[in-house]
């Protein structure tokens, strides 16, 4: 006694439980958009603020050297040059429309969307870093050694809009509309702040000190709201008003002595930022306004930067000798890891925090959608982390279901019954036993005016004959059998009728001669091959009808004709099964009956019933009797079986392409008696003895070199016919 | 208008055979899939054009992807009028009014039917699956790796003609894989060809090889091969419909 069907059930689940599981595991979640390589490691990346495009600098002997400068887009390379000297900064605008270059030597250097240069200036010190706002139209660049200066100028032109020198070590930002310049420097116990209207004066806005050491500072696109970020608080500042608007002092308590921040970043909207612990495991999110954290993230490993996104609420921090993480901004749940082949040596987010460009030290590039546009958007980011894990399983999941059903008739039935304990077994019912078709001749069913002449027809293959001055009457409405050995002509001689190969002589059905190789005949003659010669998936049904398209009738006619042929040959219970699965004798009835589908006046049989057993010979023998007797179709076929060519009208033997004998087949009996000179019982007697005499005939011809066996170009002898009774 | 009536019954009976023959469509949508699936775990980084001294036109994922179309495209094809002569259903066609290029378009127009989902699927998978795929005009995208299978369409439907049994097909059929696929420019440059390069110029897979890769590189504007696809898809068609039409006149 085998397991239970519900034990049985419970393990098929499990198991396909399991290869879900292995799928899901085995592909893993990934949303990278593209990604691109090269043989140098990308020093420094800029992505535009809208995500369009980034930029790389990238040399062949690491940050030192890095000298070339690639910008991106989604079609590739936009563009790429060498700058002829080092490089250590980098910027870009919206879509790289301006993209800043910051060299070693001091130089500023601005290029266009397609890489010509805008502008050049020369700061005369190593730039640190550049900045470039969002359109493209101020440039601002960090330069100097221990005391930097901080230089605003017009990316055109390269004109100086604002230089302001640093009172000791510090941070620069420039908001994304441009308008407005932040600068933060110290000497570690306090630091000082300054904000900057860059379309006003060049006194600052705001002057103010903030104790601890300047570790961040950020500003947002509209140049509202001012991060500083320091060991001991973050700081946010308001421009317009000359005080803090808010803080959050480390450890839950303004003055703490111990330093507990090491970097943070204020989202594009400038209501919430996020803040890394020193100990650099953890990241804070805080909306202004609310007290404590919103969300803290303990991270694996030490977090060395953070960028907080706009309109995406997103996230981004990178670990150390880790990847990229992205962060959903509401709940702190971690969407994505961004990561490359190599260790990460630089990565942006963009303004929006729609994507993340990271860059390797084996010189991979890539850029990595952090949430998708349109109405995805606005799905939870839950359930977006689920749309990005599901891509790469898709197609599996696609092609186990496409098997599904596919293999579901074959299958079924077979899990269903492995399911239910039991063994599966597959039977269709069986078909009528004798067939003789009664009844009134479909309409459509044509008969031939007058008996079918072929008079001295021969045929060639190459330059010898196949069949040599044939010479036959096969009565209209009659039932012709052509027997004779292998390849003696028999079925060359059906297809002369069907209009196949070279040939000369005379067709002609009632004294009219006729051109078989013209399509008009070709609706008067149907043609049944040895081979039923159907489409095995189709049903007998569907095979009439698509053989019956080819005669250029409606639709309609075809449909109703197939259904009378499908009674006429007694298929009415296999009508919808596949033609493969139906028996031999069933198929050969299939195959007559589309032979018969446009109404031929002729049936040509090419051994119809060789390869069958006795029983079903018998049915297809019946069947075709039938035929004629209710369409009144003239058959012509050849066989092997003399008792079939017994039961025929008229029996043609062949012997090497030459009639040897033709009559009814007691005629024919009573010839091979007569020229044998000893009585012959039964037509397979005859048949014997009328090769016998053409082979002992041919021999002597041979001998006395009158008769070549293999030329068939003689002319030759008069054919015997035989009258009937 | 009757000619109209023979290529619906003929288009019927493709795409009732097609949609019966569950392996094949099995084969069709599979044997791609996994092509880019498997492809997708072993995908170099690309170096194509990071660096402007770097541009050559080897480039792995686009090989891959219109092999993902060509190979299918031409295995499915070449089965299709030497399965006929096979079972003998050829033969009971051609004692009817039927017309050779009649056959062959139904047949070109339900497997380019399958060929146009397989399209579907092969570029889905491609970019999901792939890292250095990026389709900036997904209609253009579809609309040429559909060329590169109607061109191997019509090549698959020309062998089917000229062979004489189904081994005999794809016997002809690995020869040519093999061969375009030496001489595509994948593996050694075009102009490195020697006497070889004339010839390699003028194989369908160069076009499609050279012709994907452009497109997927954004190279499209200068580019000859999407027109000598077309071209190629013309004369195969048009060879197999006459090689078709001898057939059916000295059978």
């Amino acid at each position: 006694m085998g397991p239970s069907p519900a034990l049985r059930r419970s393990f098929f689940l499990g198991v396909l439980l399991v290869v879900a599981v292995l799928l899901l595991g085995f592909t893993g979640p990934s949303a990278k958009e593209w990604r691109y390589g090269s043989g140098f490691a990308a020093t420094a990346t800029a992505a535009s603020p809208d995500g369009a495009a980034f930029a790389t600098l990238s040399g062949p002997e690491g940050p030192g050297s890095a000298d070339r400068l690639h910008v991106f887009d989604p079609t590739g390379v936009r563009w790429a040059t060498a700058l002829g000297r080092p490089a250590s900064a980098l910027a870009a605008s919206d879509d790289a429309e301006r993209v800043v270059v910051g060299l070693a030597n001091g130089d500023l250097r601005v290029f266009d969307r397609d890489g010509r240069p805008v502008s050049s200036a020369a700061t005369g010190s190593p730039v640190r870093s550049v900045v470039v706002d969002d359109r493209g139209t101020r440039t601002m660049a960090l330069h100097g050694g221990g005391s930097p200066v901080v230089t605003v100028r017009d990316a055109e032109h390269g004109g100086t809009v604002l230089s302001v020198p640093f009172d000791g070590d510090g941070r620069a930002a420039l908001s994304g509309d441009g308008t407005l310049l932040a600068m933060a420097s110290g000497h570690g116990m306090a630091s000082r702040v300054q904000l900057y209207d860059l379309d006003g004066a060049t006194k600052p806005l705001l002057t103010a000190i903030v104790p601890g050491q300047v570790l961040a500072l950020d500003v947002s696109t509209d140049g509202r709201h001012v991060l500083v970020v320091t060991d001991r608080a973050a700081w946010l500042f308001a421009s317009g008003l000359d005080r803090p608007v808010g803080v959050v002092p480390a450890d839950g308590g303004a003055g703490a002595i111990q330093a507990r921040y090491s970097a943070g970043s204020l989202a594009s909207d400038g209501q919430s930022f996020l803040l890394v612990s020193a100990d650099g495991l953890k990241v804070h999110h805080h909306k202004w306004g609310e007290t404590g954290p919103r969300w803290t993230w303990s991270s694996v490993r030490p977090v060395e930067a953070v960028r907080a996104g706009g309109a995406a609420d997103v996230a981004a921090a990178q670990q150390a000798e880790g990847p990229v993480v992205v962060l959903s901004l509401k709940t702190g749940r971690p969407l994505l890891s961004v990561s490359l082949d190599g260790t990460l040596t630089a990565w942006t987010l963009d303004r929006d925090g729609r994507a993340v460009v990271v860059a390797d030290d084996l010189g991979g590039v890539g850029r990595t959608r952090t949430a998708p546009g349109g109405p995805l958007g606005l799905l939870p980011h839950g359930a977006v982390a689920a749309l990005y894990a599901l891509p790469p399983v898709l197609p599996v999941l696609g092609v186990f279901l496409a098997t599904g059903v596919l293999l579901r008739p074959t299958v079924a039935p077979r899990l269903r019954a492995f399911l239910d304990g039991r063994r599966h077994t597959e039977r269709d019912p069986p078909g009528p036993g004798r067939l003789r078709p009664q009844g009134a001749a479909p309409d459509w069913a044509r008969r031939l005016e007058g008996d079918l002449v072929l008079d001295g027809v021969s045929v060639f293959a190459g330059r010898s004959r196949i069949l040599e001055d044939v010479r036959l009457t096969l009565p209209s409405n009659g039932f012709t059998v052509v027997v004779g050995g292998s390849g003696e002509g028999k079925t060359t001689l059906l297809r002369t009728l069907l209009g196949h190969g070279r040939w000369s002589g005379r067709l002609s059905v009632a004294g009219r001669p006729v051109r078989p190789d013209l399509p008009a005949w070709r609706w008067n003659v149907g043609h049944v091959a040895q081979r039923p010669a159907l489409y095995d998936p189709l049903s007998p049904r569907e095979n009439l009808r698509l053989f019956g398209g080819q005669f250029e009738l409606d639709r309609d006619v075809v449909v109703a004709r197939a259904e009378t042929l499908i009674d006429l040959v007694g298929l009415r219970h296999a009508a919808d099964r596949p033609v493969g699965r139906l028996s031999g004798g069933e198929k050969h009835r299939v195959s007559i009956a589309a032979a018969l589908l446009p109404g031929p006046a002729v049936l040509l049989l090419d051994e119809p019933t060789s390869g069958l057993d006795p029983y079903t010979r018998r049915q297809v023998w019946d069947l075709l009797a039938g035929i004629r007797d209710v369409c009144g179709t003239t058959l012509v076929m050849t066989s092997h079986f003399l008792d079939e060519a017994a039961r025929a009208d008229q029996v043609v033997v062949l012997e090497k392409g030459r009639v040897l004998a033709t009559g009814p087949p007691d005629a024919v009996v009573r010839l091979a008696a007569s020229r044998s000179g000893h009585d012959i019982d039964g037509f397979d007697a005859a048949f014997i003895a009328l090769l016998d005499e053409a082979r002992q005939k041919e021999a002597m011809d041979r001998r006395f070199g009158d008769r070549p066996t293999t030329d068939r170009t003689a002319r030759p002898e008069s054919t015997p016919t035989v009258g009937g009774d | 208008m009757s000619a109209w009536r023979r290529l619906c019954a003929d288009l019927e009976k493709e795409s009732l055979l097609l949609l019966r023959d569950r392996r094949a469509l099995l084969v069709a949508f599979l044997v791609p899939v996994l092509t880019i699936w498997v492809y997708g775990f072993v995908e170099p980084p690309a170096e194509a054009r990071f660096d402007a001294e770097l541009f050559r036109t080897t480039d792995p994922t686009s090989l891959v992807v219109s092999l993902a179309v060509m190979f299918p495209a031409l295995m499915l094809a070449s089965g299709a009028v030497v399965r006929e002569r096979g079972q003998g259903t050829l033969d009971r066609l051609l004692v009817t009014p039927m017309h050779p290029a009649g056959f062959l378009a139904a047949k070109l127009a339900v497997l380019a039917a399958l060929a146009f989902l397989q399209t579907l699927l092969v570029l889905f998978v491609a970019l999901t699956t792939l890292d250095n795929i990026t389709v900036q005009d997904p209609v253009g995208t579809i609309g040429r790796l559909n060329l590169v299978a109607l061109a191997f369409l019509s090549l698959g439907l020309l062998v089917s003609t000229v062979s004489r049994n189904e081994s005999q097909a794809l016997l002809v059929v690995t020869l040519l894989v093999l061969v375009m696929l030496v001489l595509s420019g994948f593996l050694a440059p075009l102009d490195g060809l020697g006497p070889l390069e004339p010839v390699a110029r003028m194989l369908p897979y160069t076009h499609a090889y050279l012709g994907t890769y452009h497109h997927l590189k954004g190279l499209d504007a200068p580019d000859p091969y999407w027109a000598l696809l077309a071209l190629d898809t013309v004369l195969a068609f048009g060879a197999a419909a006459l090689l078709l039409r001898r057939t059916s006149r000295t059978a």
